[in-house]
């Protein structure tokens, strides 16, 4: 069974969380997750993001039993390019919401499988035991310059145009999903989140606090929060978490039956 | 927003133009009545403070700016949530509609606008602003021609705030410099290199990197080489190519390192002698490592160390190992594949020979009128080639660019692919400024009018010239010879002489020598000659007289000036004193008595004029020069009673009569000789020590009685 939680905060500098996000246990099994961060200036940044999130849980509210991994993909991936047009579409149709976008990172899972979709610089993080997975590639400037051997890894960090995303949900009429497969083995966890977590909490200390299976999902999330807090909290913070948690087989079998 | 009084003072007329952050109005100023541009900051960013602060102080330190070559910034302010700059309004194009329109631009016209540009950049960096994003976009271009550079700091503005926190996407790159997309620091240096590619665009129409994405463009400023503007268009001079090509290299080091420097290679560019300027070489070694992606490199040099700075085979990494696992295929395979390729070059033999037995013939469309592009575009749908030598010429009714005239006349029949020769309008042939020095301005003015250089484009300063006559003309910009388009000059200057520079001749009358010779010295003239000259009316020592110049005159500097100086009476003169009688019409009565006398230094001076009640002596101080007799008269009541006269000689000698009362009226027993305390009386015998004095010039100093014996 996936047991799921999250977590949303303005952070302590910024007058509105242009964060939003969105996580659901949908029937036949199907768990979905939505993270997204918006951009854009005063009522753009969130108009962007809650369209972002809404869009793509609407679309994916009823999906049919058993599809294969391939609709899965399929599905994921439709439902954020059409969150694109619907963004893009409000953003021209408003003087106000001109040129609004966001990130987006979005999982959905069948079960304990499926993919994770994702633009812009929002992450997903696979946490095994004793290992943290990035399992995004950020559609940054600076991860672009990087991989074409322009600058070092420390440079990444540092960067003064570090936020410059490559890629975005909804500036575009066309924009490409980057669609990426998932699978949580028992006692593994699956955390989305935005930049305001993972530009200020290592990924080492990501995965210590999120693989501490001992402790409540809530509290990881909440301890995760905090810690972003602390270091500043320049910008919102949002944190989805997945973990597939062990439990005994019959309740399990009849989980999927009902 | 249209028609909204902003502030009560900008009313808003229409919307022309905005971007990402802001939109841009055109509106009237109702206070000063003219037209400005107004920026409005788009309604999601008001409430971001810190943006507003930024935006703010960016758009004040833009506003310090004072150049001909940039939109100068008036105001800046906020009404509610409206944050709002005022700027100049010009009226015209922007760079990018007109590279859209009609790049590529004469090679001239590139140059003059880059040349404006730089002149705006020079003065921005010069104030410690760096624009940060230069594009034809922000470029103006004024119906006069002149360039105007616009969004100075803004670029800054944006990029430096909690905006981008969250992030943004990456805006227009193709005008970004390496260093820029790469993030690091930004300076003079990035600035040049962006105008180095709209100079590129200006003469290329086309951009030197591009790619689907942004960042692909971005990456590419970083590590690829561009096509040579030559090779694009080949009418580029390659003095002009080499400013691009230096304005464009990846290394800051290897560009220009200031705006000053660029714009110097800018301005002499076009001039004859540098014609056959050879193209300017780089060192590619240094540069190749630099935009070589450091991954590449290593995984290269550790397989195939020789070819390392062989950079046409990228692809060579990746197929050897390929070639080694199927060794053992090489030999069928290059049989095959000969044989493939020999069948495949025949076939196309056979092909090509069949299309040149059996070209099918077209009609020639028209393409009088449609601009060059057009006219190949048409001709090459039709299956026809353009010659490639097209005919440029000047036609006073064609525009330039304008097709006017084809070889082979529209509906005959072609064979496909035979050439057409096409006469293509050019720019007016430029003519030679003529030298107008020695004309006055009203000639010149007539001479340029004629040429077709419009009225308001002549300006004239004028400037003091040694050797050129007042009011000639003695220089003058455009140079006698340069190349002109008299319709396109904007500004012809003038600089008309003034004559020789000069100062007004001080008046040094009246002053002491010292003062005079100072005075002299401090408005810029020399002293000639200072000379002596005795004088009855100016004090000794005393500037009596200055030459050549009179008081006010126009004096040019360095001219010598001879100064008079007074040396005091001359030697020759004698001074007496001398006491005539008065008396009261009768005794113990008043009377109004005047006594007045002429000696050398005047006629008609006053000793006394007061009214008396009984008789007395007056003393009367008498000057006398071997050329002039002293009279002395004397009025009682307005009436003339007595005149005497003392000669010189009798002074000399002293044997002047001394004057008596004639008729002592009541009592003539009062002694004539008791009269004043100088003791007049015993004249003959005083005379060594009181009655004359000999004026010394040999030894310089005067000395005289009376007043002047103060000064002792």
């Amino acid at each position: 069974m996936i047991k799921t939680v999250h977590v949303s905060h303005v952070g302590r500098v910024r007058p509105v969380n242009e964060d939003s996000v969105f996580v659901s246990t949908l029937e036949h099994g199907y768990t979905l997750g939505v993270v997204a961060d918006g951009m854009g200036g005063h009522l753009a940044g969130d108009t962007a993001s809650r369209l972002a999130v809404d869009t793509v849980a609407a679309d994916l509210s009823s999906l049919e039993q058993d599809m294969s991994m391939d609709g899965v993909r399929a599905a994921l991936g439709d439902a954020i390019l059409h969150a694109n047009a619907v963004i893009y579409q409000e953003a021209s149709a408003d003087e106000r919401l001109h040129n609004m976008g966001t990130t987006i990172v979005a999982v959905l899972l069948r079960g304990s499988e499926g993919y994770i979709g994702h633009i812009g610089d929002s992450r997903a993080y696979k946490v095994v035991p004793g290992q943290v997975i990035r399992l995004t590639d950020d559609h940054t400037l600076v991860n672009e310059l990087f991989k074409s051997g322009q600058i070092t890894e420390d440079q990444l960090e540092t960067h003064p145009r570090k936020n410059v995303l490559s890629r975005a949900l909804g500036t575009d009429v066309d924009v490409t999903v980057e669609l990426t497969p998932v699978t949580l083995g028992e006692g593994e966890v699956l955390l989305l989140c935005s930049d305001g977590l993972s530009n200020r909490v290592s990924r080492e200390l990501i995965g210590q606090i999120s693989g501490s299976l001992e402790l409540p999902l809530e509290e990881r999330a909440d301890r995760l929060l905090q810690l972003a807090l602390l270091a500043g909290g320049e910008d919102n913070i949002t944190v989805a978490m997945f973990e597939h948690q062990e439990e005994v087989v019959g309740q399990r079998i009849k989980g999927w039956d009902s | 927003m249209i028609g909204h009084e902003l502030a009560g003072r900008y009313k808003i007329i229409e919307r022309i133009g905005g971007g990402g952050m802001a939109l841009v109005y055109k509106a009237q100023d109702i206070l000063l009545n003219r037209n400005v541009a107004i920026k409005v900051l788009r309604q999601q960013f008001v409430h971001d403070e810190e943006f507003i602060r930024r935006f703010r102080r960016e758009a004040q330190s833009a506003a310090s700016l004072s150049h001909s070559n940039v939109v100068s910034i008036y105001d800046v302010g906020q009404e509610e949530d409206v944050h709002y700059i005022v700027m100049e309004y010009i009226e015209g194009q922007n760079l990018n509609e007109i590279i859209k329109e009609r790049a590529p631009l004469q090679v001239e016209e590139a140059v003059r606008i880059a040349t404006q540009i730089c002149d705006a950049l020079g003065h921005a960096h010069h104030n410690q602003i760096i624009h940060r994003d230069i594009k034809p976009h922000n470029i103006l271009i004024g119906r006069n021609g002149r360039v105007k550079v616009t969004d100075f700091g803004i670029a800054r503005a944006v990029t430096s705030t909690t905006i981008t926190q969250t992030g943004s996407v990456v805006g227009s790159v193709h005008y970004f410099s390496p260093e820029h997309a790469k993030g690091v620091v930004t300076g003079e240096k990035s600035d040049l290199y962006s105008l180095g590619i709209v100079l590129y665009q200006m003469l290329t129409a086309r951009l030197p990197f591009l790619g689907e994405s942004p960042i692909s463009v971005a990456l590419k400023h970083l590590q690829e080489e561009f096509d040579e503007p030559r090779e694009v268009n080949p009418l580029i001079p390659q003095s002009v190519e080499n400013i691009i090509l230096k304005s464009m290299r990846k290394n800051p080091e290897e560009r220009y390192q200031s705006a000053e420097e660029m714009m110097d290679d800018l301005e002499t560019c076009l001039m004859p002698m540098r014609l056959n300027e050879p193209k300017m070489e780089f060192e590619d070694d240094a540069d190749s490592t630099l935009v070589m992606p450091a991954l590449k490199t290593m995984q290269r040099s550790s397989q195939h160390p020789h070819d390392q700075d062989d950079d046409s085979d990228d692809d060579e990494f990746e197929e050897k190992p390929t070639g080694k696992q199927k060794k053992k295929w090489v030999k069928p395979t290059i049989i095959i594949g000969s044989v493939l390729l020999f069948l495949g070059l025949m076939l196309g033999v056979v092909m090509y020979v069949n299309n040149m037995l059996e070209v099918p013939e077209v009609k020639v469309p028209p393409v009088v009128g449609m601009t060059e592009e057009e006219a190949i575009r048409e001709l090459e749908a039709q299956g026809l080639t353009v010659n490639e030598e097209v005919i440029r010429e000047y036609k006073p009714n064609v525009d330039e660019g304008v097709v006017f005239a084809q070889d082979k006349e529209p509906e005959t029949m072609l064979k496909k692919g035979s050439p057409v020769q096409l006469s293509v309008g050019d720019a007016k042939p430029l003519e030679k400024m003529p030298d107008l020095s020695g004309k006055t301005f009203d000639q010149a003015v007539e001479i340029l009018i004629n040429m077709g250089i419009k009225k308001n484009a002549i300006k004239q300063s004028s400037e003091n010239n040694d050797t050129v006559p007042a009011d000639q003309i003695f220089d003058q910009s455009p140079s006698a010879e340069s190349e002109i388009n008299p319709e396109q000059v904007e500004e012809v200057r003038l600089t008309i002489s003034k004559g020789k520079q000069t100062v007004n001749m001080p008046s040094l009358i009246g002053m002491d020598k010292d003062k005079a010779v100072a005075t002299i010295e401090s408005f810029g003239l020399k002293v000639g000659a200072i000379k002596e000259k005795p004088s009855f009316e100016v004090k000794k020592g005393e500037v009596m007289e200055q030459w050549p110049y009179e008081p006010n005159v126009p004096v040019s500097p360095n001219s010598e000036i001879t100064l008079f100086v007074s040396s005091g009476y001359p030697s020759d003169a004698l001074e007496y004193n001398y006491s005539v009688p008065v008396s009261p019409s009768a005794e113990g009565q008043e009377s109004k008595i005047r006594v007045v006398f002429s000696d050398a230094l005047g006629d008609n001076q006053e000793a006394v004029n007061k009214t008396i009640t009984t008789s007395e002596m007056v003393p009367v101080k008498l000057l006398l020069a071997p050329d002039k007799h002293a009279t002395v008269m004397i009025f009682r009541d307005g009436r003339q009673v007595d005149t005497y006269s003392v000669s010189y000689t009798d002074v000399k000698n002293g044997t002047v009569p001394q004057p008596t009362f004639e008729q002592p009226p009541e009592q003539p027993d009062v002694p004539v000789d008791t009269n004043p305390d100088e003791g007049n009386g015993d004249d003959g015998s005083n005379e060594e020590d009181d009655a004359a004095y000999h004026w010394d010039n040999g030894n310089g100093k005067g000395r005289g009685k009376g007043k002047d014996k103060d000064n002792d």
